[in-house]
Order: structure tokens, then sequence, then C-alpha cells
């Protein structure tokens, strides 16, 4: 080994000072004290390319090149001042100071100090500590599991990381690119330019997964963003929210149509979907002016409709012939609805309707803001192209309210992977599809808290209708119901076989009985339920929760209840605040009731 | 050179602590020799070896156990912290060591004994952390163990994850970039 040289063999000092200024910047890190051989190193030259200083350094010490030795003024001092160096300065001599410099900064100084004439001492330049490399394929697993740009304090983490250095910057920004979350248009106007800045940016839009966008009013969006979707055709999930919240109720325009077009024409790895209900500028123009004549806007509508009618047809009958498997689904009393969509909006129905088809999850959530014929068309061509692989459908909107809508077509097992289902809003169409299908959904919400109309409860309450969704669905283990008159008796019946293990309702009509019940929360409940409480308390011997939040209930109750269902820990009550310290005696949390958002 | 000259003294037998635990046993194990670049040589059992991806290949490809392998960009001391690992959780059901389950899980926490372990590659005494984690890394890598690359990466971020550039540049001990350098990361 080289280190066993002793320290006399070492060439004078000023043979070495003198060598060292005489040097050029790119031999003269050869003399750093980095680690002696590939040896003791093993790892730093194997899988991403070491810096020059360090394969200088190898190739001197190990090879002894003809290039390196002609640098030196002689094989000797070449050798020699390596030889020292290690010496003085050995790898993980476990000095408490630890000075980290740049190699270039070391040349420099020792320049400095050369010129100042400080040929007497011997000059050492300043210790680098090896650097650890990482390759990049370690790098980005790394930041893998760095938390997204949704999670609380955005993703500092990693826009730190990737101003480390260089090497770290692509991987980084790689993940920093995979979760994309704009809160403003302004930022979303940013977000393209900052895309469009340069070559390497452009690489990075088709890196982004998810794409969460909180725009308030879709008017203000970058005119040309429709043109810049097809740069993310990566795109896995679009989220755009709803801005009914932040609004104060008052929700503006959604997204237009050829916007969510052009994400399913040029996304083709799109599986979610969530959009509010979208725009289209001429519909709207359209009711404006058919706002003042409510009566005259279907017959506006009827009479247009038939003048595309024969024009479209043809165009029709042609996307038919290209043979899309999803317009197998369109049957011939409502063929004109897509057609003449994809014909007014300039979009290849094929296109969509395959890309729709292709989805995972499509909610569509937010209040319908104008009378928009296309967009509601467009909301039905949504619903009524789903596909197979669908898991989850959220229709928490009143698209279609007051509008005779076709649902979708859907045979046996043609949903065979539908596992949860909202619906807010008239949706009477569906269910008799749903019914035919018999999906095996899991989670069923049904809610008409969103609209004052008849038309879901009438539903609710039919048992021609839920009653059989709910036999045709025997696999439900979380069932929602927010009707004004509860549930139906024949409808509890049914639950008291189901394997219900939770349950959501105003107000139940009539004694229940869930075996298996462990979530129970009932909005409505009043005072006059007292007979509830027994029967729940003799009928329920699982349940976990209980929410009655407009019911007061006594100490004396909860122990009633906690006797017949002892796995009780919360309950959700109003419960005047002296009896609190003697109801959680009881050993259950008391929860005290929430300002009820319900209408 | 603390650690790995201890290790050499452990190791010129030819055995390591996990060959001789084996051995101990009635039943003849299939074993298998490995040699590293610096000449440090370890016996493995075979259900040991096979943790390793690459070993696993080698092993279906030549069907038997080969000759001493020399097994090249692996330091004596990795392997023998990767030889730990894979003793302890070649028989472990719950820590998986395919990518597909360890991706699926994204939200998984390190183990009580993987922590110890990580730990131990830490406190060593003067010898930079970070060096040895990203040595094992790298090998954990290069012999495709992905529980173990997915410890090592996770154990990496945990280091980096709360703490401001300038602490992150001095761990890795990555130089200051110049102003021009810096700009064209910030832009």
């Amino acid at each position: 080994m080289p280190q066993s040289a002793p320290r006399s063999r070492s060439t004078p000092e000023h043979e070495f000072t003198s060598a060292f200024p005489s040097q050029t910047t790119s031999a003269l890190p050869q003399f750093s004290p980095s680690p002696p051989s590939s040896a003791s190193l093993p790892h730093e030259d194997l899988f991403s390319p070491p810096s020059g200083t360090e394969e200088q350094l190898i190739r001197t010490n190990s090879h002894n090149t003809p290039a390196a030795d002609a640098s030196a003024e002689s094989d000797d001092s070449d050798g020699s001042s390596v030889i020292m160096l290690e010496v003085r300065k050995p790898r993980r001599s476990g000095s408490s100071v630890v000075k980290v410099e740049d190699d270039d900064a070391a040349v420099n100084k020792g320049k400095a100090r050369a010129a100042d004439g400080e040929a007497n001492e011997l000059f050492l330049p300043a210790p680098v500590k090896p650097r650890p490399r990482l390759p990049y394929e370690i790098l980005r697993q790394i930041f893998h599991d760095f938390p997204d740009s949704n999670a609380e304090g955005g993703c500092t983490d990693l826009r730190s990381a990737s101003l480390v250095c260089r090497e770290w910057e692509p991987a980084a920004s790689a993940r920093v690119w995979t979760h994309v979350v704009l809160n403003s248009s302004t930022a979303l106007r940013k977000f393209m330019n900052c895309s469009r800045a340069s070559e390497k940016r452009a690489d990075r839009a088709p890196l982004v997964r998810t794409l969460d966008l909180y725009i308030e009013d879709w008017m203000n969006a970058p005119d040309d963003f429709t043109l810049f979707v097809p740069r993310l055709r990566g795109l896995r999930a679009l989220l755009v929210y709803d801005n009914y919240s932040r609004t104060g109720g008052y929700t503006l325009r959604g997204p237009s149509i050829s916007t969510i077009v052009a994400f399913l024409a040029s996304c083709p790895h799109l599986v979610e979907l969530e959009i509010p209900p979208p725009t289209s500028g001429y519909a709207e123009e359209d009711l404006r002016r058919s706002d003042k004549i409510g009566q005259a806007r279907d017959s506006e509508w009827q009479a247009y409709r038939n003048g595309l009618r024969e024009a479209d047809y043809e165009a029709y009958r042609l996307q038919r012939l290209s043979g899309s498997p999803n317009l197998s689904k369109t049957s011939e009393e409502d063929y004109d609805e897509g057609p003449v969509l994809a014909a007014r909006c300039g979009f290849n129905l094929a296109t969509v309707t395959e890309s729709i088809g292709r989805l995972n999850i499509l909610r569509i959530a937010g209040l319908w803001h104008s009378m928009d014929f296309d967009a509601r068309l467009f909301a039905n061509l949504l619903v009524r192209s789903v596909g197979a692989p669908l898991v989850e459908l959220c229709l928490d909107t009143d698209v279609w309210q007051g509008r005779q809508s076709a649902g979708p077509h859907l045979g046996p097992g043609a949903l065979p992977k539908l596992d949860i289902l909202m619906i807010s809003g008239p949706y009477y169409n569906l269910f008799a599809s749903l019914i035919s299908a018999r999906p095996p959904l899991r989670c069923l919400t049904l809610c008409d808290k969103k609209i004052s109309c008849r038309t879901l409860r009438d539903e609710l309450d039919d048992p021609e209708c839920l009653v059989p969704l709910l036999r045709a669905c025997p696999t439900i283990t979380h069932l929602e119901i927010y009707s004004h008159n509860g549930i139906s008796y024949t409808a509890l019946s049914l639950l008291h076989c189901a394997s219900l293990s939770s349950l959501s309702s105003l107000f139940l009509s009539s004694s229940l009985c869930g075996p298996n019940l462990k979530f129970l929360h009932l909005n409505r409940a009043r005072w006059a339920d007292r007979d509830l409480l027994r029967s729940i308390s003799e009928t329920c011997p699982r349940l976990e929760f209980l929410g009655v939040p407009e019911m007061s209930i006594t100490p004396d109750e909860v122990g009633f209840l906690k006797r017949g269902c002892p796995n009780l820990e919360e309950i959700e009550a109003h419960i005047p605040s002296p009896e609190y310290r003697i109801l959680e005696e009881h050993g259950v949390t008391i929860t005290p009731a929430r300002e009820e958002p319900f209408p | 050179m603390f650690h790995r000259a201890n290790l050499r003294n452990n190791s010129k037998n030819g055995r390591s602590q996990v060959g001789q635990n084996r051995n101990s046993k009635k039943k003849p194990v299939a074993k298998l020799t490995l040699i590293t670049e610096d000449n440090e040589s370890f016996t493995v059992c075979k259900k040991v070896a096979e943790m390793s991806m690459f070993f696993k290949n080698m092993l279906q490809d030549t069907e038997g156990i080969p000759a001493p392998f020399i097994v090249p960009n692996v330091s004596g001391y990795d392997l023998k912290k990767i030889i730990e690992y894979c003793s302890y959780h070649c028989l472990d059901t719950d820590c998986p060591n395919d990518n597909d389950s360890l991706r699926s899980r994204r939200d998984r926490k390190i183990g009580h004994w993987d922590e110890t372990f990580v730990r131990n590659i830490i406190n060593k005494d003067g010898d930079p952390v970070i060096d040895n984690l990203v040595g094992l890394t790298k090998a954990a890598y290069f012999l495709d163990i992905p529980g173990l690359i997915w410890l090592m990466t996770k154990s990496i971020a945990n280091t980096i994850d709360p703490k401001p550039i300038a602490e992150i540049r001095e761990i890795f001990n990555v130089p200051v970039p110049s102003e021009r350098e810096e700009e064209i990361l910030q832009r």
C-alpha cells in the first residue's frame, strides 16, 4: 500500500510548492486529498460517472498515465506529493472540523497563498470530503414518498431538494410535476407559461399525472388552455373542483365542453375525472334570451334540434359505420343527442366516448348555474358512455332537473366493478339501468338535499324503484338515504336481511333491525322517536356510533343503549352540558350536535 | 476504516456469522460463497442469497450452486450489512420484497428491526453517515433487493425531509452552487 511510504521520502517542501502553481487548473485537483484508491470507495464511480477531478485522481494514482506524468515536473514529485497528502489527511480521519470546499475554491486558495510567498510552509489545499453521489434512479425513489403538492404546506421539501444541486434537480422536479395543484386562473396561466418557457420545461408537462384545478370562474381561464391540454398527455386524474363553497353559494362558469373534450381526447391514460357542470358559450347566449320567455325555451330547443337532426344524421351514420364500441349502447330513440352535440361542439364522438369508457372514476359535482342545453347533453353523454372499468360514479349535481333525459342502457353485468354510487338529484332514468345492470355496489348514497325537487323523493318513496335497487344490489354495506320522508317500511324490511354496517338517513319511519349495523346517523330523529332508541338497543348489538343530532338524550337512556349495544363508543346528540360527566361514566364519548347544514 | 478492518478480521475464516449459524443445523443447506471486490469472502445459504433478485436469477440460470462468485461493485462492509438484512427478512412474510407490493403500500412505516438496522449504520465513530447509507443503497440497487432499497431510500428521505437547503447540502457535501448556477436552478 502506498500509505506505508514514510514521510521522510517526500520531496523537499519547496519542490512541491514550486510545482503547484505551475499546474494547469484541470490538473491541479489531482493533488486534492481525496480517497487514495478506488477500492476504498467502491460506489463513487460505479453507477454515476464521477466528476472530472476524481476520475483524474484515480487514473493518476492507479495507472500513472503518461499524461499525468507529463503534467508534473517529475515522476518523483508527482508520486510523493500524493503520498504525502494521504499521510497527513487520511480519509475518515475523524477530525472534528470538517471543512466543505469546492475543488476550484481550494485551487484558487492555493494559488493565492503561493503568490503571497508562503513558500517555506507546507501548503495543502483544503480537505475535500468525498461527495456521496446518488444516481437518478435512486433519487427518484427517494423523492417518491415525499408529500404531494396538495399536502399541508405544499411540496416545500421537494422544492428544496430540487434546488440542492443540478444532479438532484431533474429527479425532484419530475416528482413535483407529477401532482400539480393550481388555485387560480393566474396560477394556471403561470403554469402554462412555465411549461412553454424552454424545451427542457416542455418535457415536464407530460410528467403531470394528477391535475387539481380550483378556478373560480372559468371565463377568466387562459383562452389557449384547450390548445395546451394535449401537452398533458400523461395525465391520469383530472380534478376540477366546484367553487360553490368558495364563492359563498354562487357558482360561476365551469370549464367549457371543449376543454373537457380536449382532456378526454388527448390524455389516453385518463382514468379519474371530476368536473363541475360544464358550460358552452353558445347555449348560454341562447338561454339568456330564452330565460325571459320560460315556456318558449323548450320549443326553441326542439325547433333547433329538429333543424339540425337532418344534417347531423348523416354525420352520425358515418361515425357509426366507423365502428366505435360505445356507440352500440346508443338506442335508436335518442340517436340524435351525441352526434348533434359532437357536430355543434366540433369533437369526434367516437374518440370521446371511447375515452369515457376507460374511466374508473367519474364525478360530476356542483350546482348547475344555467340552463345550458349543450352542457346538459354533454353531461348526459358522459354518464351514458361509462364502461366496464367504472368503480365510482358520483352525480352530485342538479343536471337534468326538469328534463326527461335518457339514462345509460346497461345490460346485466355491464358495470362489473361499480363499487360506489352517489346520486344527488333527479336521476330517475338511472335507476332502471342500474337495476338491470346489477352492479356489485358497496356504498350507495341517494340524496335530494341540494334541490327542492320532488322527483328523487318520489323515487325513493316509490317501492317500485328503491326496493328493486336494494334487491338488485344485496352487497350494499354502506347506505345513505336523505329523503324527507325517511325510508319506507318495505325498504327497511329489506335492510333487515342485508349485511348493512353503516346507515345514514334523516329518520326512520319504523323500527329498525340491523344485526351488523355499526354506524347509524339520523339527522332528523326528534324527541318523538323514543321508541327508536328502544328498537336500536334491542336489535343493533354491534352498534359503535349513534348520531341523533336533534335528539336530547338523558343519562338513563345512554345507560339503556349501552346495555343493548356494548360496543357503543360515540354518541352525537343534543345533551345539556351538566350531564356530560355523568354520561361519560358510561364509557361513551359524547359529541355535541353540530350546526346542521341540512335544509 | 474501523468497520472495514473489523470485518476483515471476522471474515478471515471465510465464513460470516450467518454461515456459522446455518452450519449448526443438521441438515446440509445449499450455500453460496461470495467474494467482494475488496477480496472479502462470505458464505450465505441459498435462501438468504435469493432475497437478491440478482442472485436469484443467477442461481436459476446456473441451475445449481456455482463456484465462489465474485460480486463486483459491492464492498465487504456493504455485503455484510446486506447479508444481515437478508438473513432477518428471508423468513419474514410481513415484509414485502417485491416492487409491486412496496409501491402499493405507500404509507408503510419502517419496522422496529429495520429502524435499529439503519441506526447501526448511522452510529459509526468518525465515519460520515450518509456515505454508508448511500453506499449501501447503491449496493442494494445493484443486487436488486427491493425491500432494502425501499428501506434505504426511505431513510435517506427522512434525513432530507424537514431540512433547509443549506443543511441538505452540508449533509451530502454538495458545494454551494455559484450565483449563476443557482439562478438556473431557480428558473
